[in-house]
């Protein structure tokens, strides 16, 4: 890695990143502590690779998932950007047909 | 005498059939009373904003204060006309406020918040530091308190109300009257190389009947690289810790601490019962679900599951029998379920 020259912007903020490390990360300032950073429950597999240690069945966890931004990428966040995703639904167990797929705007 | 034997004989009723009452959220809109005593949902209350996540009783059981509309909303739940007496106002103009952690003090009449503000400027959002504020429960009147780090949960104040407890990466005393974190007790920061960090999640506060604030760690040792978990368990009333450790990990969201605190109870996919003496777990089952949070019964008895699916299982805490199942309006997600003051 000596003989690598970064040659780009990227390359340089990356380089600078390995070097003095990423600091606070703002972006996530929304959330306390992911549970994904307490024991890794992960969306499809779990902290061992299998899927004993996910949340069973998966509905009943949508709305942890939803209200607290755990997993901004597969679920609609309520803390900023859905706010109204669940209030067609009470109860995503029973009534997971309710709810309506999210686009997000262009 | 006769008359009196009557009085003493109504007052021996009235406290039989006094009914032990836990508030919890639910989606969409609302506050479920739940009788922990008949074990039957006792009422609900329309909330203004979305899906209640903080819960805090007053003292005298009847008010409730909670956080609604993604944790930006802070309203007043008055529990005699069950409705919203009022909305605080407490986000400044052009600001939005996300609240993680709410706590009110013994009197009542103040609380402290954990906010963390973002200022929503014309062309950017500016991320201001978290921080503690005290509300004039009246007035709605805030005042900061201190700047805390990153990943505040929770928020405790101890009995002789000096010092604010921040759970978040680590725990951190805050001096109410020096407005400063004066102490810290490490959790994911452990100062020596042979410690691994204590890794929480203090979303789930229930320590009203025990005075113990409990939460569930994981940690790799950094000597064996074995995974352990334990409970981090403090003591609200002096902010001491005790740190329990259990053994292999078994993922738990929360544990309740039984009034006697002999015991502690922990959720997710299983109940653990754990034995706090002995500092280690004493039986297992299995859950129907996955659930989030546990309360527990002011004789140690029974213990109330609930949090995520829309039902609260009673369990015996001898045996981990399950008693009865109550379906719920709505789904508690992850809400508070906090026990109400005697009245």
């Amino acid at each position: 890695m000596n003989h690598v020259k970064p040659v780009n912007r990227k390359a340089r903020m990356v380089e600078r990143a390995a070097k003095h490390g990423a600091g606070d990360v703002k972006a996530l300032q929304s959330l306390p502590l992911g549970c994904s950073l307490i024991f890794d429950p992960g969306w499809e597999t779990d902290a061992a690779g299998g899927v004993s240690g996910l949340c069973q069945p998966v509905e009943a966890d949508l709305y942890g998932c939803y209200d607290d931004c755990w997993w901004p990428a597969q679920v609609p966040d309520q803390l900023t950007n859905y706010l109204s995703w669940s209030d067609s639904c009470a109860a995503a167990e029973r009534d997971w047909r309710k709810l309506d797929l999210i686009y997000p705007d262009r | 005498m006769k008359a009196l034997l009557i009085f003493a004989f109504t007052v021996a009723l009235s406290f039989a059939q006094e009914s032990e009452l836990y508030v919890l959220g639910v989606h969409p809109h609302g506050i479920v009373i739940f009788d922990g005593t008949r074990h039957e949902i006792a009422g609900q209350i329309q909330t203004r904003g979305r899906a209640p996540k903080e819960l805090v009783p007053s003292p005298d059981g009847k008010f409730v204060y909670t956080t609604t509309d993604g944790r930006a909303k802070l309203e007043v739940v008055n529990l005699e006309t069950r409705s919203i007496d009022r909305v605080l106002e407490i986000t400044p103009p052009g600001y939005r406020l996300t609240i993680y952690g709410l706590v009110l003090n013994g009197k009542g009449d103040r609380l402290y918040v954990h906010v963390k503000p973002v200022r929503e400027l014309i062309d950017r959002y500016v991320v201001d530091p978290p921080q503690i504020w005290s509300v004039d429960v009246a007035t709605g009147k805030t005042q900061k308190v201190a700047e805390v780090p990153q990943g505040v949960a929770a928020l405790a104040l101890t009995k002789d109300e000096r010092k604010l407890i921040a759970w978040g990466r680590d725990l951190y005393y805050i001096d109410v009257a020096q407005n400063r974190i004066t102490d810290t007790f490490p959790l994911m920061n452990q100062p020596s190389p042979t410690a691994g960090a204590l890794n929480t999640l203090a979303l789930f506060i229930q320590f009203e009947r025990s005075g113990i604030f409990s939460i569930p760690y994981y940690t790799r040792d950094p000597i064996t690289a074995k995974d352990l978990m334990g409970l981090v368990n403090l003591d609200v009333a002096n902010g001491k810790v005790d740190v329990v450790e259990l053994g292999s990990p078994i993922p738990l969201y929360s544990a309740v601490v039984s009034p006697d605190r002999k015991h502690a109870y922990a959720v997710m996919n299983q109940l653990l019962a754990i034995d706090l003496e002995k500092k280690r777990i004493t039986q297992i089952t299995d859950l129907e679900r996955t659930r989030y949070v546990a309360n527990i019964s002011r004789d140690g008895k029974r213990l109330f599951v609930s949090g995520a699916a829309p039902f609260i299982h009673v369990y015996d805490t001898a045996t981990l029998q399950l008693i009865k199942t109550i379906e719920l309006p709505g789904d508690p997600s992850v809400t508070s379920f906090r026990a109400l003051p005697a009245r």
